[in-house]
């Protein structure tokens, strides 16, 4: 019978000697233990940042001969309705956990109402702001004549619970507002008051009625009115409409096939391609062909170029296999064979899949046997879970990774796909994604040259 | 050029030594004559698969100079087409078909498509793959793998050929029938290195190479060494029945023998010239000492013998370290 300790001690060794399997099995993991606790669980609990942006077109504070009543509300008020805004968003920030940065945009639709709308979903849907806010050209005038200012307020959100809990967060600043416009219309109308009472006089005439010593036009009806509507005013100051903007990944369903398609050959590219860049020197090890390739006149430079054309040519095939998947099952996958963008986004599918294999390059000097591939495969997959070309899309990712995500080249490069191919826009509206996916990855085979060269042979021999 | 030439590869003063400073190949100088079949024997972990390496271009020498047909493969990539290798793993793709390997394997060497589709049918013809084109490498048989192998090394049709341990994990019919391929090729005016650890194979060949700890014992045709190494013609083995008896029969058989050893716990292994005019000599003896003799045989040495009697060595007792 075998010394069975024996073995399972050299078994035991020959594992700790080998520093790729130690990474694999206890560096990485470790490094997904940091991952989670201090970025997408960090230190002090979660912390939600909304980025809020105030479409502010309103024209201030009216001049004190508006209405009678207007020198009482701006003697209280002082502020114009967005300052009042901007200030409860200052004296709430921190408090529930929630940091409002805030950012007012004036002059940015005019005024009309369809166009502020189609701005504020613009901001939501491309830019990185999770609530915007309409504050209407009359705000202001609202506020000091005695009606509620009508808002309008705009909620992304890719799921419920996430639309829920931006609705709640915003709704105690909205909620903080009003009390504070509450006030300060009931101390206008205190003020209101007592201006009125000092100017009766001491006895009054039975025969004579109150409202004379005002004014004389108004009939006793208009005048109920007139308080009920002023009491109206003081308990719902402000008048909300709400709307939610979906992020485009779950706009719509012909969208959403889209837009998973389109995701799907990221995930096939960042881990077919990489785990074939890693095992670049390992795959040909194993069975010798590394051996017969190098006693040809080929040389590895040239072998490197067969595997990117190669490449290449994976990345064409599971493109056209999953986008066709898509387009038979619903996606909107448009290609017009007219449209020079459309050639953009097909080239970018490309620059990505080279962007994957070169990051398996990248490791394949310090991957020596054809099991710790899959290593790769691996951090391909947290790659595409992270910053948005698979599950979940980069909107719903915790900031730091949104912003790693809008510098890794392949999320940028799925990005600009999406956004030429499933979202119809052209070229220019997302060239910053065009030429961060192609500059990052010509930096990455930059690096990939200075690392492999005069190199490339070495690393082979050291895998023989 | 290569024509005028009286030897194939040339290795004069070979070193390799390893970052961690092992020396898998200590110094080798060797000269291996065109049209031969050449085999450099050693057991695992001498330094037959490095050296086989450097020749092929695989592994860079860290000292010393390597020629093949009088170019230096490390010189110019070029020089590298007049050699065919056939690496111990087989260096076949194995999800590729057997014509697809044939292709690929032309493709290295630039050979243009229509010659390449050409050859490929006629080496699958020579080599009996005919019928397994289609098939892919990894669902060949081992004896198949290997004559794909061979038939990848030869497509560019290079005048020397090296083989790295090509019979291991074969059946022994097509051990020999893989052997006589290669003897085949002599004829076809190739020059063939192989190396191994089978003494069997590496009689097969016209000289053998012996190699040990990363240097050359001994070289020369099996006869020769044989005659260099033992000094006999023959072996004459005595098994006796108890340890007790192992220095007297030592001692006895010492006299009568070229030379004599204690092979095995209870095998004294004599070298002799004549084994007609020994033996009888032995069994007197053994009779006059009283020792009880539990077997005799009388057998010609194995490369195996060689090998043990120039390095005291077992050949199938793996080195550490080496290649």
């Amino acid at each position: 019978m075998a010394n069975v300790f024996r073995i399972a001690f050299y078994e035991f060794k020959s594992f700790v000697k080998d520093k790729s399997a130690i990474f694999w099995t206890i560096a990485w993991p470790i490094l997904w233990v940091f991952i989670v606790a201090y970025i997408l669980m960090p230190v002090g609990g979660v912390r939600m940042t909304l980025n809020v942006a105030v479409i502010d077109n309103d024209k201030g504070l009216p001049s004190s001969n508006a209405s009678w009543s207007t020198p009482y509300l701006n003697m209280t008020l002082k502020k114009n309705f967005t300052s009042l805004l901007a200030d409860t968003f200052t004296q709430l920030n921190g408090s529930n956990g929630t940091i409002y940065k805030v950012r007012v945009l004036k002059n940015v639709c005019d005024g009309n109402f369809s166009e502020c709308l189609n701005v504020a979903k613009e901001l939501l849907t491309n830019k990185k702001f999770d609530i915007a806010i309409i504050v209407p050209e009359n705000a202001s005038k609202s506020l000091v004549t005695w009606v509620p200012v009508r808002i309008t307020l705009l909620i992304k959100g890719a799921m419920p619970t996430e639309t829920y809990m931006r609705y709640g967060s915003i709704m105690s600043v909205l909620g903080g507002l009003m009390t504070n416009l509450s006030l300060k219309r009931a101390d206008a109308a205190a003020h209101m008051v007592t201006a009125f009472y000092s100017k009766f006089p001491e006895t009054v005439n039975s025969s004579s009625t109150w409202w004379n010593y005002t004014n004389t036009n108004i009939s006793l009806k208009t005048m109920e009115k007139y308080i009920k509507y002023f009491f109206y005013s003081i308990a719902f100051p402000l008048y909300l409409r709400l709307d939610t903007v979906k992020p485009p990944a779950t706009a719509d369903r012909a969208g959403q096939i889209g837009w998973i398609s389109v995701g799907a050959v990221g995930m096939s590219l960042m881990t077919g391609l990489l785990t074939a860049g890693a095992g670049f020197f390992t795959y040909r090890k194993s069975n010798g062909v590394l051996k017969r390739v190098l006693s040809s006149p080929a040389t590895l430079s040239e072998l490197l170029a067969e595997d990117l054309l190669a490449a290449i040519a994976i990345s064409a095939l599971s493109a056209v296999v999953i986008l066709g998947t898509g387009v038979a099952i619903g996606g909107r996958i448009a290609f017009n064979v007219l449209n020079p963008s459309h050639y953009i986004a097909i080239a970018l599918i490309f620059v990505a899949g080279i962007f994957a294999y070169g990051l398996g390059l990248l490791m394949a000097p310090t991957v020596r046997s054809a099991n710790a591939t899959s290593a790769a495969t691996a951090v391909g997959l947290m790659l595409v879970f992270l910053t948005g070309i698979w599950w979940p899309p980069k909107e719903m990712l915790p900031v730091p990774l949104q912003a790693f995500a809008n510098v890794f080249p392949p999320a940028c490069a799925f990005e600009a796909i999406r956004d030429i191919l499933v979202w119809g826009k052209d070229f220019t509206q997302t060239y910053r994604n065009v030429l961060t996916a192609v500059v990052g990855t010509f930096l990455l085979y930059v690096v990939i040259g200075l690392i492999y060269h005069g190199r490339a042979e070495k690393f082979a021999e050291k895998l023989l | 050029m290569a024509s005028n030439l009286r030897y194939a590869i040339e290795c004069v003063d070979v070193v390799k030594e390893y970052p961690d400073g092992t020396q898998a190949v200590r110094g080798v100088t060797l000269r291996i004559p065109k049209n031969t079949l050449t085999a450099i024997l050693g057991p695992n972990g001498a330094g037959k698969t490095t050296l086989l390496n450097i020749i092929a271009g695989v592994t860079p020498p860290t000292a010393g100079n390597v020629k093949v047909l009088g170019e230096d493969p490390w010189a110019s990539r070029r020089s590298r087409a007049l050699l065919g290798f056939v690496p111990q793993e087989g260096g076949v793709w194995p999800k590729l078909s057997v014509y697809e390997n044939l292709m690929i394997a032309a493709a290295l060497y630039d050979i243009p498509s229509k010659e390449a589709k050409a050859r490929a049918r006629e080496l699958m013809k020579v080599f009996g793959l005919k019928d397994h084109a289609k098939k892919a490498a990894a669902k060949l048989s081992g004896g198949l793998k290997r004559r794909l192998s061979l038939a990848m090394a030869l497509m560019h049709d290079p005048p020397v050929i090296v083989l790295d341990e090509p019979t291991t994990g074969l059946d022994p019919g097509i051990r020999l029938e893989f052997l006589n391929l290669l003897r085949e090729m002599i004829k076809d005016s190739k020059t063939v290195l192989m190396t191994t650890h089978i003494s069997e194979d590496a009689e097969f060949s016209d000289r053998v190479i012996v190699m040990n700890e990363g240097l050359i014992v001994a070289e020369g045709t099996a006869n020769e060494l044989r005659l260099k190494a033992l000094g006999a013609a023959s072996i004459i083995e005595v098994t006796v029945m108890s340890k007790e008896h192992v220095s007297k029969a030592f001692e006895s058989l010492t006299e009568l023998a070229e030379k004599a050893y204690v092979a095995k716990p209870l095998t004294i292994v004599c070298h002799v010239r004549d084994p007609d005019e020994v033996l009888p000599k032995v069994f007197k003896a053994l009779e006059r000492r009283g020792i009880n003799v539990k077997e005799v045989r009388v057998r010609k040495p194995s490369l195996s013998d060689v090998f043990l009697a120039l390095t005291g060595r077992r050949l199938e007792e793996p080195l550490e370290g080496g290649g």
